[in-house]
């Protein structure tokens, strides 16, 4: 009982309406430099780590992007991957993925069997020699064009859409070779 | 026939989900009970249905049915009963199908437990949960179909490349011949077969399909005008178990990263990681603001636009991932559920929305209590929602908005490298971690620097007492004492309460102490369960810290019979041997002895392994499985590094060392231990004992 009042008169002691709205000033400043140090860290991030992803084509064609932090996409031509496995250095050459296909395992078909596809070299250090890296697998490489205009990789992706989703069935009239429809 | 029973049980999955719906509501408005009544048991048959038509793709799979489409494509002649069955999440039709059945195994629990104590919340639980689930089957019905089969129909030209797919037997169709679909079936992705794998996507759809409840809770109250507490009470424990599922699909995803990618490494900030991941944050941060609704009758609005993030989150996610909206290394089909999703995603967002505006705009969602200190566990519990929210935010930007912005307004395509993450996540892991530390000794309402202070010294000793003894044991580098002891204080912290708790009872009840631990857990399992849980996170802490900062690794060929050495660990070469196993992969295998300082200590066997499918047309996968020796201190993780070179002379070994990489798995233990106890159901009084006491006491109100 004794309790109860104490917190009626309490609510209305103008002492303690002051010291709430006080209290909000601290939320208000507490919250807004939370706000700024995550602002900060986002623009910071942001202006230190982004890249632009662009494609064989744009890479080279784009004096701009020369020695630049891009991240290039293309399709890998399997025979002329190397691995120095003494020096775990990986050398290979990817081929523009043309951008009018909707489905990826086209796109990279079409681009590796396309003769006049734009062809960039690649050298990626310090790797192992990933499971993905294959004929047709397209690779996602984070790094820069050298003056030498090979691309120095400091990462590897590699996506392999065609091997596990396929159109469907091939019928069996049909050799295996016989090139798409 | 297969086929035709799991689509009739789909289809009728489908319309009974749609009718509850629509009785749901009507009988909502109308409070009419025998409408809710009819609502309720439709929804509760979508549970039975969908077993059926899931089962009858588990049948499928199991009886080699190739001509269904999906049989076709995850399977094949050489795949183990046991990755046929889990072939059911192998691919997307199928996860749709099987994320179907566990929501409505979730909604027939969640109806059922709560159709007496939450009655008026419940029309609406029905309509939203059975919106939700009406939605996924609509896609596996119109859009992702398991249930397809292949026919060879008379149109089909001779020079057609696939054969077509139907759902329903076309006029004049012929089926393929078995032997030719058997031959040429798909099989299972390589990379899948790992006890991670099979159990990660249940445990993350599990966590998906569990913040449903929630958030069909949380829209319950809003639309039934029941804004009490009733809605946080009864779905508790569901985010709890939402909660669990998602933190353990997220612990075996890195798992299966860490044994079957072979980069020695868990977590990669790829986009569909991180869109697993933010759910988590956002329910994490719900899961501890709710405590102060229920406590103080604070934060009414917030939760409110938790429980959305959470379930929005989710929605997304899913969405982002299947859509081919973002460039991800985890290769899942582009397909047409894409835009659904989004529309889907968008609509519940705004009614939900719209739902909070209209409740708060007339003045129901109003806070019992002002915040008035800084050092509050209210307060602080605050501090730890902006900053899981921080961390939602600018993993969000880093995944999806930075792209998505530029490819929408500046017209480029940019990405974030995995740096972005490492520089601005960190320091807001630490912000947590302290908090963690501080707000469970800070007292609701309001605490006392003085006071929070003395309860403080003891895990401030702890911890300067255990960086004094990694500084003397030769971990010098600032940047790693710093994050151990932030870590760790948290850790301390909730060691010495739990300590605090158990001496009191020795001390007053004269207890034993065993004795007083066990009742202090079993007397608040929601307080010292959350002690153990962010125990775990300590420890994951603890783990993730060394491991990433503290790797060491190497590359060398060497011949049979050398070793190659990394800090004080040498590997020796052994032998080698290759062959075909039974299930006709090829395997390498590299014999090797680990030995520290000169002193044998194990043999592992690193290997590769080859998936022949050349002769199918398609070219062979390898998959690189590492060989570890596994202690608490680290763990030696060794790949045979698969080129022209291995034979029997010479091979190539990359080995990593990383330090205290097991502790992050075992935290996930003790997180799923810690999480349990929190959640585990008080004793409960039969239903009839419940019953009559509450006749009673209605009886005692009304006379």
């Amino acid at each position: 009982m004794a309790q109860a009042t104490w917190e009626k008169t309490g609510s209305a002691n103008p002492q303690l309406l002051l010291r709430k709205n006080s209290g909000r000033w601290k939320f208000l400043v507490g919250g807004l430099l939370i706000l700024s140090a995550v602002a900060y860290l986002v623009v910071s991030g942001t202006l230190t780590n982004a890249r632009f992803f662009i494609t064989v084509d744009e890479l080279l064609g784009d004096t701009d992007y020369s020695g630049q932090s891009v991240q290039v996409s293309g399709a890998v031509l399997g025979d002329t991957i190397n691995y120095d496995a003494d020096n775990g250095i990986i050398r290979f050459t990817i081929v523009n993925l043309p951008a009018q296909f909707d489905d990826l395992a086209t796109a990279l078909n079409v681009a590796v069997n396309n003769p006049a596809s734009t062809r960039l070299q690649v050298v990626v250090e310090n790797s192992a020699m990933p499971d993905l890296l294959q004929h047709e697998a397209q690779a996602i490489l984070p790094g820069r064009l050298g003056e030498d205009g090979i691309f120095y990789a400091t990462d590897l992706l590699l996506k392999c859409p065609s091997r596990f989703e396929t159109d469907g069935p091939q019928q069996h009239t049909l050799p295996q070779d016989h090139p798409q429809v | 026939m297969l086929a035709e029973v799991g689509i009739t049980a789909l289809l009728l999955a489908f319309g009974a989900a749609l009718y509850a719906i629509g009785a749901a509501l009507y009988g909502g408005r109308r409070h009419s009970d025998n409408w809710v009544h009819s609502a309720r048991n439709a929804a509760l048959l979508t549970f039975p249905l969908l077993l059926v038509s899931a089962g009858a793709l588990v049948l499928a799979l199991i009886t080699e049915q190739y001509q269904i489409s999906y049989v076709w494509s995850v399977s094949n002649p050489t795949t183990p009963v046991f990755y046929r069955i889990t072939a059911l999440w192998g691919s997307q039709a199928g996860s749709l199908l099987f994320w179907s059945l566990l929501l409505s195994l979730f909604v027939v629990l969640a109806v059922w437990l709560n159709w007496r104590s939450h009655r008026r919340l419940m029309p609406y639980v029905i309509a939203y949960t059975m919106a939700t689930l009406a939605f996924f089957l609509g896609l596996s019905i119109f859009l992702e179909n398991p249930f397809t089969r292949y026919w060879i129909t008379p149109d089909l030209p001779a020079t057609a490349r696939a054969i077509p797919a139907y759902l329903f037997i076309p006029e004049g169709a012929t089926a393929p011949s078995y032997s030719e679909m058997a031959n040429s079936a798909r099989g299972l992705n390589p990379l899948l077969r790992h006890f991670g794998m099979i159990i990660h996507p249940p445990m993350l759809y599990l966590g998906f399909v569990g913040f449903v409840i929630p958030f069909a809770f949380a829209m319950a109250a809003l639309a039934s005008g029941d804004l009490s507490t009733n809605w946080i009470k009864a779905t508790r424990r569901w985010t709890l178990v939402a909660w669990l599922f998602l933190s353990l699909g997220l612990i075996l995803g890195g798992r299966w990263a860490y044994d079957v990618l072979g980069w020695g490494g868990y977590w990669g900030w790829d986009p569909v990681e991180n869109a697993a991941f933010l759910p988590w944050l956002v329910g994490t941060a719900f899961l501890h603001s709710v405590m102060i609704q229920e406590k103080r009758g604070m934060l009414k609005v917030w939760n409110m636009f938790l429980v959305i993030g959470t379930f929005s989150a989710v929605i997304f996610g899913t969405f982002a991932t299947r859509s081919g909206l973002i460039e991800s290394v985890h290769s899942f089909a582009r397909s047409q559920i894409g835009f659904p999703m989004f529309a889907f995603w968008s609509l519940l967002t705004l009614i939900s929305v719209g739902l909070i505006l209209w409740r708060w705009n007339r003045g129901e969602l109003k806070d019992e209590h002002q915040f008035v200190n800084l050092l509050s566990r209210e307060t602080l519990f605050v501090l730890n929602n902006v900053i899981f929210v921080a961390l939602f935010v600018v993993i969000f930007w880093g995944s999806f908005g930075a792209p998505i912005v530029s490819d929408l307004f500046l017209g480029t395509n940019i990405t974030l490298s995995t740096d972005y993450y490492m520089q601005v996540t960190p320091p807001l892991f630490a912000a947590l971690f302290v908090l963690m530390g501080i707000a469970p000794l800070s007292a609701w309402g309001a605490t006392s620097l003085a006071r929070l202070g003395r309860a403080l010294l003891i895990p401030l000793l702890l911890t300067l007492a255990l960086m004094v003894l990694l500084f003397v044991t030769g971990t010098t580098q600032p940047v790693a004492l710093l994050a151990y002891g932030l870590v760790s204080l948290a850790g301390f912290v909730a060691l010495y309460e739990i300590y605090r708790g158990a001496e009191a009872r020795t001390r007053s009840l004269h207890e034993r102490w065993p004795q007083a631990v066990l009742a202090l857990f079993g007397r608040n399992r929601r307080r010292y369960g959350g002690y153990v849980v962010h125990l775990g996170v300590t420890i994951i802490g603890i783990g993730v810290i060394g491991s990433t900062l503290f790797q060491q690794e190497t590359q060398q060929r060497i011949a049979l019979g050398e070793t190659l050495t990394i800090g004080d660990y040498q590997l020796r070469y052994d032998d080698f041997e290759e062959g075909y196993a039974a299930d006709g992969r090829y395997i390498q295998r590299a014999y090797t002895t680990v030995l520290r300082n000169g002193q044998p200590l194990t043999q592992i066997q690193p290997r590769i392994d080859i998936y022949l499918s050349a002769e199918q047309g398609g070219e062979n996968q390898t998959m690189t499985i590492a060989g570890a020796h596994s202690t608490l201190e680290n763990d030696f993780y060794v790949l045979l590094v698969g080129w022209e070179a291995v034979t029997h002379q010479t091979a190539t070994f990359r080995v990593y060392i990383n330090p205290l990489v097991n502790l992050v798995w075992w935290g996930g233990l003790v997180l799923i231990l810690g999480t349990l106890i929190a959640a585990w159901p008080a004793e409960v009084l039969p239903a009839r004992v419940r019953e009559e006491s509450r006749q009673r006491q209605q009886a005692e109100a009304t006379a």
